[in-house]
């Protein structure tokens, strides 16, 4: 008995250590155990960082391929590299997920020092990021090299909240073998609505079609902007503006009017329309050329780009972008900002360009990635969009606005519901 | 253990309990020793989170930014001015209804198949049951495909079988509810046949062969032996899948995104909007404890109803 006893107490030792153990490793996202990342290294050089001790700094950002991690971590050792007393871990999340882990950790003060932040986003969690203008003054930093809309996305309220590495404007993404397939000329830059249609009239045949529509505001915003919508005032959506019941009431006549485009299911995944565009079965679609050298690698027909076109003359497109900022509770915003700049640096740029991941924010990088991404009409695409891209600034609570955009819009694509009640409904609880 | 050797009776009082105490209190200890793991989880994992969603249900609580305690607001937003909460409410009853009553007819009608003389019944069980052990995210995935309008499998049968397409089962909210009642009901059923061929099992064989001696046809004795000896096994059953369906999220999530509109909205799925998209945590939890009201109060219910119609 005794001895089974004592094997009991082993058993229980074991049990309570294994579930310590688990409590430690299950609290590592809630705040509890940061020890050996931030909060544990970071803290007990903090005192001594300018004294040539290591500094450890953790930089959270979306990633959704090995390729992307890779790219990320590269950048990384870039800024050991060049600060040899700095050492940035690395914190990669999917991008469905970056934002709410974001929140998450703001709200149990386990945030990073160094974040991503997308435009779109500024408005919901702009408020984690500190001002880098006073950086930028110290370093002797020139922010006028970076694309003038996307470094002004990235602001609120007069601060500048991150410093972009990519951006661009929303264009039209052609599969060109389609076009030729039809005996269609390629649509150039500042077509027109009409010439869009009668293109995608005749592309749309034995299950193919000439374009494919998308929920998201994203993708439809441009023909609301064209004809002078306002989708926001006085940081408020405001989805009932004729504009905007015009805009999104094109894009949903693709499909009940023209029928040059498949009404979309309801669907919890992103991403119906480039599917579509991928597979064949869609001519055209509307997308960011962060998407472009992705896609070229991906589809096995020719790629182009063009504008989106232009109603009544004018082609508005929105446009997104991310970069890089500090949150405001990094004890080493110092060092955050050394490897900020390393990240965002020319030669990082450079990198990035020629890697052919997003388009470069950073103008003098942009010359080497249209080299990498190697498809026609791509600089005149992007740069015809970018005369007139609206910056697209969001109130807050825009994501959610987004997702119920896209939630509701299928029952504007099947005729359900009207494309003004569809936004009626919306903004009725966006407000 | 060191048991006294003297007759107990013949010790004074507070010797034996000087003697049988400390044995007692070892028991107790190495009881609580072995409880303890899985108390402190529960603790730490269960009762405080839920001891702090109700706090939370009582204040406008944004991840970030400030946080205002406004008492009842959220519960009476809630129910008197949210414009979509009650149709929400609606969609999840809609959603429990057709799922356990598929459920139960499918799981028992085919428990009670694989108990009649079937060959390869292990096989069957196996197959009918591998759905419940695949992920639900992976289901759904294979269900919208299945789902395509025009080209999807299901739309290529209607095709073949009457000529047209059939429902345009994902785009139009009055087919969308019964699509993932029907991706559930695949997804599902295989848990509840397995109980109820348990159930069917331990009815003594017997009864029925007493029966059928008697002159009772195959129907006959199913409504009055098979079936009311199966009800325990039936009443688990049906509290299990009430429960599980009213807390449905994963289907609605991949498979529609609640969609159209808030056809397949249902009440977590709502919550979890709320908690993750507008990272508004008090009305969010607010939602929650709705749900629990609601839970405790339909299996109080049908534990208070289960005296007339189950048989133990």
């Amino acid at each position: 008995m005794r001895i089974a006893r004592r094997h009991a107490g082993i058993v229980l030792a074991g049990a309570v250590a294994l579930t310590l153990a688990a409590c430690g490793s299950g609290s590592t996202g809630g705040g509890g155990g940061t020890a050996g990342s931030d909060g544990g290294s970071t803290d007990g050089a903090g005192g001594s960082a300018g004294g040539g001790e290591k500094v450890t700094l953790r930089w959270a950002m979306s990633a959704d391929s090995q390729a992307e991690v890779d790219v990320w971590n590269h950048l990384a050792d870039m800024v050991t590299e060049a600060y040899p007393e700095i050492e940035v871990t690395f914190e990669s999340t999917p991008y469905r997920e970056y934002y709410n882990k974001l929140t998450a950790q703001a709200a149990s003060n386990d945030l990073a020092c160094i974040a991503g932040l997308q435009a779109q986003r500024v408005s919901d969690v702009g408020s984690l990021f500190v001002d880098l203008a006073p950086y930028f003054e110290q370093t002797g930093f020139d922010i006028a090299d970076y694309s003038e809309s996307i470094v002004e996305g990235l602001t609120s309220d007069g601060a500048q909240l991150a410093v972009p590495y990519d951006f661009g404007p929303f264009v039209v993404y052609v599969n060109k073998d389609l076009f030729d397939a039809a005996g269609l000329e390629q649509p150039q830059p500042g077509w027109t609505f009409e010439e869009f249609i009668a293109a995608a009239e005749a592309l749309t045949k034995d299950g193919t079609y000439g374009w494919a529509v998308n929920g998201s505001p994203d993708a439809w915003l441009g023909w609301a902007l064209s004809v002078g919508g306002v989708y926001m005032a006085d940081g408020e959506p405001t989805l009932t503006d004729p504009g905007v019941v015009d805009g999104f009431g094109r894009e949903v006549s693709l499909v009940t009017e023209y029928g040059v485009a498949q009404a979309p299911d309801a669907s919890g995944q992103a991403g119906g329309a480039s599917d579509l565009w991928r597979n064949g079965r869609a001519a055209m679609y509307i997308d960011g050329p962060w998407q472009l050298i992705n896609a070229r690698t991906t589809v096995d027909f020719e790629v182009g780009l063009t504008t989106l076109p232009s109603v009544d003359g004018t082609s508005i497109t929105t446009m997104s972008g991310t970069g890089f900022g500090i949150t405001s509770s990094c004890k080493n915003p110092d060092e955050a900002w050394k490897a900020i700049s390393v990240i965002i640096g020319p030669e990082a740029q450079q990198y990035i360009a020629d890697a052919g991941r997003g388009f470069p924010a950073y103008t003098a990088a942009q010359e080497s990635w249209y080299e990498t991404a190697g498809v026609d009409g791509a600089r005149e695409a992007i740069e015809t969009a970018l005369e007139t891209v609206d910056p697209y600034p969001t109130p807050a609570g825009w994501q959610q606005v987004s997702a119920l955009l896209v939630q509701y819009s299928t029952e504007a694509f099947s005729g359900a519901r009207t494309p003004a009640q569809v936004l009626e409904l919306v903004q009725q609880q966006a407000g | 253990m060191s048991a006294p050797t003297v007759d107990p009776v013949e010790r004074p009082p507070t010797a034996l309990r000087r003697d049988t105490r400390p044995a007692m209190r070892r028991e107790r200890r190495a009881a609580l020793g072995f409880l303890a793991p899985n108390l402190l989880g529960f603790t730490v994992f269960t009762i405080v989170p839920i001891g702090a969603s109700l706090v939370l249900a009582f204040y406008e609580w944004p991840l970030l930014g400030e946080r205002v305690f406004v008492g009842l607001d959220n519960v009476v937003r809630m129910l008197t001015t949210d414009p979509v909460f009650w149709q929400i409410v609606g969609n999840t009853f809609y959603f429990v209804v057709g799922y356990v009553a598929l459920n139960l007819l499918v799981s028992f009608s085919l428990a009670l198949w694989l108990q009649s003389r079937v060959r390869f019944k292990g096989f069957y069980r196996f197959v009918f049951f591998l759905p419940v052990v695949s992920p639900m995210v992976a289901n759904a995935m294979v269900w919208r495909m299945l789902y395509q309008r025009d080209d999807g499998l299901i739309a290529q049968l209607f095709q073949a079988l009457t000529g047209t397409s059939g429902p345009n089962w994902l785009g139009d909210a009055r087919w969308a509810m019964p699509a993932v009642i029907l991706m559930s009901l695949w997804a599902g059923f295989g848990y509840n046949m397995i109980i109820l061929v348990a159930g069917l099992q331990a009815i003594p064989a017997t009864m029925t062969e007493a029966a059928q001696i008697d002159g009772a046809g195959w129907w006959s004795r199913l409504a009055h032996v098979t079936l009311p000896l199966v009800t325990p096994s039936l009443f688990f059953a049906t509290v299990m899948t009430v429960i599980s369906s009213l807390q449905v999220f994963a289907q609605p999530f991949i498979l529609t995104g609640g969609g159209p509109g808030i056809a397949t909205s249902t009440l977590v799925f709502y919550l979890y909007q709320w908690g993750f998209q507008s990272y508004e945590m008090g009305y969010a939890s607010a939602i929650a404890w709705f749900l629990f009201m609601l839970i405790m109060t339909i299996t109080f219910i049908q534990f208070r109803g289960q005296k007339k119609w189950v048989h133990y």
